[in-house]
């Protein structure tokens, strides 16, 4: 009995520990710096100030952003779904000639992504891109800037975004029950009636997730707008950029980051309304797994293969062209003309040997491995507790986590910056700026939403009676977690440490405000690279920089997806 | 079993990374120790806009020759200026270099500055640097519109800013600048709208000049992230551009092409790249920042430097070693007489307007 | 051995457990029988410490249980889904306990061969992967798993339910088996009356978080206490108010117009030994006739309201529909609540 009150007495310590923890880190990370730049962006002379709601609602050019942000975000709905459901077809669902190669190609967007992506199209597209040379060659009549505005930010963006189709659609494809299919053929249903009237509705809830985060990505993009968006297609996140950039400015960027804010929040209701409705789960016992289908269809066989080949070359040409300029040199690369004489090793010589060269990628993967595993971990143990311990404590914990989805990254640095560049009691009055730490918290702050989710979708897919089986074998918390809970989740969570260390590789709109000066990350060099005052060859350097990233990315990966597929992964 | 080889790797790599931080960590907490005269090597940190095209590696190199070892960090001016406003309570840098007047200014507000004399005051003009003695002028830039030679002759360019606007020719031939964060694109634009102040006007400028602006920004080619003006300047494709002087020969030689340079009658912005010392508070000595511009500010260095890159130095004894280029530029152009604080002031408004209603 | 005393579970408002006594003797097979919902898995859990009581009090061996650790309670649970880990094998599944105790190698190995033998797992299958076995195989495990710690008592949460009819009718006679050689006192949960009937030695019929009826198979079949025990367990007839009355007006007994009259469909006779002095016949109608290979179940229209029984398929009961027959029925058999 007295044991009993012990271990219950320790457990509420601990319980309380926690928790006294988790408040102070949600107080004094997640809240106080968003509380504090929005207090100083709209008191800023001590009284609240309507002044940049009339200056944004009296510019032209923000108001049409944010239209076109709104626009950016349904149109990607539509054609990344499509695109989308069209590609994990064509891996997963159809029988179709060279799946494999396919598979590999289509899932290029993982390594790539961003400034690197974009260039890439600019290279096939743009106005001396090899297609547009060659176009201009067959219509001399052609306008060579074809390759500008809305068009080519949907076409580079629905491209690009596919890559959550590819990992969770995919998933969701195998694990249907192929009997369903079996059983619409029996009762006489065509392909395409199969398709349409079985298969896609299974596939339905994930369909909706995803067109959520789409709409998300398609608001906050930034990188294509602001090179292929031209003139007439600007959106809000470049604008934000540049209004937090300047000090006198930034009213208007938090207040452009709070619409974008506000929009995530009606996202987030969305989503978690839609997960309540909840997954279908098969409700077949014995499953079977899905066959790939054959097209009998001859035309139809012949249009899916055509445009499968299509969408692999779509892919396959801005990385090709990354690649074969990287082991160029800066006149081939800034006219985007290709020859001989002009192929040179020195890039990738000057980057394996010149410290300078190598140190952004070794301080990149410290600050993105580092992030990864701390986050990693510490959502492994929240995403746990509120598995646990389902009550009106854990829920406000799990949204308070999602603040920094509410936040863009640019609005966040800053609030940490002005809370942070003074002594204040809550961190033990250590100033922040200037430290190597600051650009570590940011990170961690910034995927702590994603991580969770899906950890915590990891916690609820599996049967909750192993937990009460390990207990009732004996086992402790602790034991039963590692023994155990761990190992089944452990896919997962190498997936989610995987994606979340590339996803920081490169970042720049975060990184900027924090890093320290004398360790500069990768993706500062890349964009300091790209600024025309650069030095000479830096351009060069950047696609070194990019195929370098390309691999270590494609490794990572390659080590989560590529051996160990077989096992469960809800990824 | 299987299941722990995975995990083995991920605890072998949390070792191996929190290792390498905490060796991070050490190297700059030792670096913060020891910025001042230890082993007999005086280390700086010094921040800089203005390193670039190896500018940085060259300083870094005679410095040390001197006895300093500098640990140079580059950003653009904007960023810069973000940087060393948002670190003023825990400041990393000894020395800031190359930032323009404004920006020292905005500096100076900010209380990031500590005031003192360098040797070489009566080596420049009288009157150019801070009455305060928070900071002093090193390097002149005028900031310049070139043309590609092989596209316009001295007849058929432009001769000077408003040309591009009222001439139709020029319509999509120029590159105007996407973002106005930098210092030489600010003062193309302060240049332009210096020549229609207005004290009843939007923002002290008249409706005039803001239609103007307008303007030179609708017919202009503006140059989107990920293209490099200069290039299209090289190629003919945007054959008029603007620079600021000292890049001048940097971007011919890159790109092998002959650019013409356009002096027009009212003069050229110019912007004064400045150098001041760090204040970093807790007892500091500031004796070797002090000797490092002592060196750095010297007839001596700045005319190597000016030798080396072509730049215009402000320090009279120095100015005899520019190159030819930029005497050229220096006689061929006259400053544009434009109040300077007015500016300051205003700068930033401009900006903001420029950005929410003509972009 | 086991002791409920006083036992409640509620949740929130909701109570799953009203008022629990119970006692279950050493080696004994006791199985808690009833519909979904009815508490009987609430208090297994109770009894395994997944759960608190509100109120009451667990004691096993005399020790009050109530508030001890789950894991010190020496209670081997196998669940309904199993509950094998997936990432283990079928060895690490059963030495898992072992090892949390911390017991030597050699000893682990040991004792789970030893297990695998009773539950007839082969060696072979000691390797591999738990995913990898047909589901008979992984309730042997489970099985194993639970045995393995050598616990006082072992409870089973519908462990045949994910079965297949002729599976789950071996695994029971193996279960019985098991349980008769190893003497260890086992709480079976299950929904099913057949699995209850054939391997109890002794039942407790759970209705809406109340015990309805404790007795054997026997006891809880033909003597059920109350009328919901009656219906959810074996096929009964109502009798009718008209028929009742026939009876009554036939023999001496007694009719309380309030009660309800039962009858099971077995003990409706078409033939009786001619000294049976006390069945009372009744003129009946076939209306239709169910084959289920042993038997057949025949309908029957009596005084205008329906009777049925089954009767044996040995060729000599050969009815078709709307013949005359006669029924007996002994008032013995009428069960009133």
């Amino acid at each position: 009995m007295k044991k009993f009150i012990n271990v219950h007495v320790h457990n509420k310590i601990y319980l309380w520990l926690v928790g006294i923890i988790l408040t102070w880190f949600i107080a004094a990370f997640l809240v106080l710096p968003n509380v504090n730049i929005l207090y100083t962006t709209f008191f800023a002379d001590g009284a609240f100030s309507l002044e940049p709601f009339q200056k944004l609602i009296s510019s032209k050019r923000a108001m049409n952003s944010l239209l076109n942000s709104f626009i950016l975000g349904i149109t990607l709905v539509i054609t990344v779904n499509i695109t989308g459901v069209f590609l994990v077809l064509v891996t997963d669902y159809f029988a179709i000639k060279g799946a494999k190669i396919l598979r590999l190609v289509y899932f290029t967007t993982m390594i790539y992504g961003g400034l690197i992506l974009v260039s890439g199209y600019q290279f096939i597209y743009g106005n001396s891109g090899f297609l547009t040379t060659a176009l201009v060659k067959i219509f001399p009549t052609m306008n060579p800037d074809w390759f500008v505005g809305y068009p080519a930010v949907v076409f580079v963006m629905t491209f690009a975004c596919t890559t959550n189709h590819i990992i969770f659609l995919s998933n969701a494809i195998k694990s249907i029950d192929y009997q369903i299919v079996e059983a619409a053929k029996n009762m006489g249903a065509s392909p395409w009636q199969i398709l349409i009237k079985v298969v896609l509705p299974v596939l339905r809830p994930v369909l909706t997730t995803l067109s959520v985060l789409l709409f998300a990505s398609g608001l906050g993009a930034m990188s294509a707008p602001l090179i292929v968006g031209g003139k007439d297609f600007q959106t809000i996140s470049p604008m934000i950029l540049t209004f937090a950039n300047s000090m006198s400015s930034r009213d208007l960027a938090a207040l452009l980051a709070i619409f974008l804010g506000v929009s995530q929040i009606a996202l987030l209701y969305f989503i978690t309304r839609a997960e309540k409705k909840g997954f279908y789960m098969s409700v077949s016992k014995v499953k079977t797994r899905i066959e790939k289908q054959k097209i009998e269809n001859k035309a139809t066989n012949f249009i899916v293969h055509f445009f499968a080949y299509v969408l692999f070359a779509i892919y396959v040409l801005p990385i090709m062209t990354v690649i074969i300029f990287s082991f160029t040199d800066t006149y081939s690369i800034s006219t985007g003309t290709l020859s001989w004489e002009h192929f040179t090793l020195d890039n990738y010589i000057k980057i394996l040997t010149d410290a300078s060269s190598y140190e952004p990628f070794v301080i990149s993967i410290i600050y993105s491995g580092l992030t990864a595993i701390i986050v990693v971990a510490a959502m492994l143990f929240i995403a746990r507790i509120i598995h646990k311990y389902n009550n009106k404590l854990t829920t406000s914990l799990e949204y308070s986590f999602h603040i920094p989805w509410l936040i863009p990254g640019i609005l966040m640095a800053l609030g940490l910056i002005i809370t942070y560049d003074k002594p204040m009691p809550i961190l033990g009055n250590i100033v922040l700026t200037g430290t190597l730490s600051l650009l570590l918290i940011a990170y961690v702050i910034e995927k702590i939403p994603f991580t969770l989710r899906i950890l915590k979708a990891a916690y609820y897919s599996f049967d909750s009676s192993l937990e009460d089986a390990a207990k009732n074998l004996g086992a402790g918390s602790f034991y039963t977690f590692v023994r155990v809970i761990l190992p089944i989740v452990l896919p997962t969570t190498l997936a989610i440490l995987a994606l979340n260390f590339n996803s920081l590789l490169a970042d720049y709109d975060l990184t900027v405000f924090l890093y320290h000066p004398l360790y500069q990350p990768l993706g500062i060099v890349i964009r300091n690279n790209t600024d025309p005052t650069a030095s000479i060859d830096a351009k060069a350097m950047n696609f070194v920089y990019s195929v370098i990233l390309m691999a270590i990315s494609a490794v990572v990966i390659y080590f989560i997806y590529g051996r160990g597929s077989k096992k469960k992964n809800i990824l | 079993m299987r299941v722990k080889k995975p995990l083995l790797l991920v605890m072998a790599f949390m070792l191996v990374a929190s290792i390498l931080v905490g060796c991070m960590n050490n190297d700059s907490t030792k670096k913060d120790t020891a910025t001042d005269t230890k082993d007999g090597k005086k280390s700086l940190i010094v921040y800089s806009n203005s390193v670039s095209d190896g500018r940085g590696d060259w300083l870094t190199k005679k410095a040390a020759e001197a006895g300093f070892e500098l640990k140079i960090v580059e950003a653009g001016g904007g960023d810069l200026l973000n940087r060393l406003v948002s670190e003023k309570n825990n400041p990393l840098g000894d020395v800031v270099f190359g930032l323009n007047q404004m920006n020292f200014e905005t500096l100076k507000a900010n209380d990031i500055l500590v005031p003192y004399e360098p040797k070489w005051t009566a080596e420049i003009p009288e009157g150019s640097s801070d009455k305060d003695k928070f900071y002093y002028p090193l390097v002149e830039q005028r900031i310049i519109m070139i043309y590609n030679k092989d596209v316009y002759t001295e007849e058929t360019a432009p001769k000077d800013w408003t040309d591009l606007i009222e001439n139709e020719e020029f319509e999509g031939k120029y590159h105007v600048p996407g973002n106005l964060g930098g210092g030489t694109n600010r003062s193309v634009i302060y240049g332009m709208l210096m020549r229609h102040v207005d004290k009843n006007g939007g923002l002290g400028i008249s409706e005039e000049g803001w239609k103007e602006i307008k303007a030179f920004f609708d017919n202009g080619y503006k140059t989107p992230e990920g293209e490099d003006a200069n290039a299209n300047l090289a190629s003919g494709k945007v054959p008029i551009s603007f620079t600021y002087s000292s890049g001048l020969p940097g971007i011919e030689e890159e790109f092998g092409f002959e650019a013409g340079i356009v002096s027009p009658e009212v003069g050229v912005p110019t912007t004064v790249e400045q150098v001041g010392i760090i204040n970093k508070r807790k007892d500091q000595d500031t004796a070797v920042a002090e000797e490092f511009i002592n060196w750095f500010g010297s007839a001596e260095v700045q005319g190597a430097w000016a030798e080396q890159f072509g730049s215009l130095p402000v320090n009279t004894k120095a100015v005899a070693k520019a190159s030819d280029k930029m005497k050229q530029i220096g006689e061929n152009t006259k400053i544009q007489d434009m109040d300077y604080t007015f500016i300051s002031e205003h700068i930033d408004d401009w900006v903001e307007k420029i950005e929410l209603e003509i972009f | 051995m086991i002791t409920f005393q006083d036992i409640q579970v509620k949740f929130g408002d909701f109570v799953a457990i009203q008022n629990l006594n119970l006692n279950i003797k050493e080696g004994e097979f006791f199985t808690f029988l009833g519909p979904s919902g009815c508490g009987k898995t609430t208090t297994l859990r109770t009894l395994v410490g997944f759960i608190t009581p509100t109120n009451g009090k667990i004691i096993v061996d005399g020790e009050d249980l109530t508030n001890t650790p789950i894991e010190k309670r020496q209670i081997g649970m196998v669940f309904q889904s199993y509950a094998l880990f997936p990432t283990m094998t079928v060895y690490e599944n059963i030495a898992f306990g072992l090892k949390v105790q911390k017991n030597k190698k050699e000893e682990i190995k040991k004792r789970v061969e030893e297990i695998a033998r009773v539950v007839d797992l082969t060696d072979e299958q000691l390797i591999k992967n738990v995913s990898a076995l047909s589901g008979g195989q992984q309730q042997r495990v489970a099985i194993a798993r639970a045995l393995a710690l050598a616990p006082k008592i072992i409870v089973l949460d519908e462990p045949l339910s994910n079965l297949d009819a002729k599976l789950r009718k071996q695994l029971r006679k193996e279960l019985k088996k098991l349980q008769l050689e190893q003497g260890i006192t086992t709480v079976y949960v299950t929904h099913d009356q057949e699995e209850a009937l054939t391997l109890s030695d002794r039942v407790a019929v759970f209705n809406n978080g109340v015990v309805e009826h404790v007795g054997t198979p026997d006891e809880i079949y033909n003597q059920s206490k109350t009328e919901f025990v009656c219906n959810f367990i074996g096929d009964a007839n109502v009798i009718s108010q008209k028929i009742i009355e026939e009876i009554a007006g036939k023999t001496n007994m007694k009719v309380d117009p309030a009660k309800k009259y039962y009858i099971r469909t077995e003990k409706i006779k078409t033939k009786v030994l001619e000294s049976d002095q006390h069945s009372v016949s009744l003129q009946a109608k076939v209306m239709s006739k169910e084959f289920y290979g042993t038997y057949s179940q025949y309908k029957y229209e009596v005084m205008g309201t329906s009777l049925a029984n089954i009767e044996k398929e040995d060729g000599d009961f050969q009815y078709l529909e709307g013949d005359d027959v006669t029924l007996f029925i002994n008032p013995k058999d009428i069960l009133q609540y």
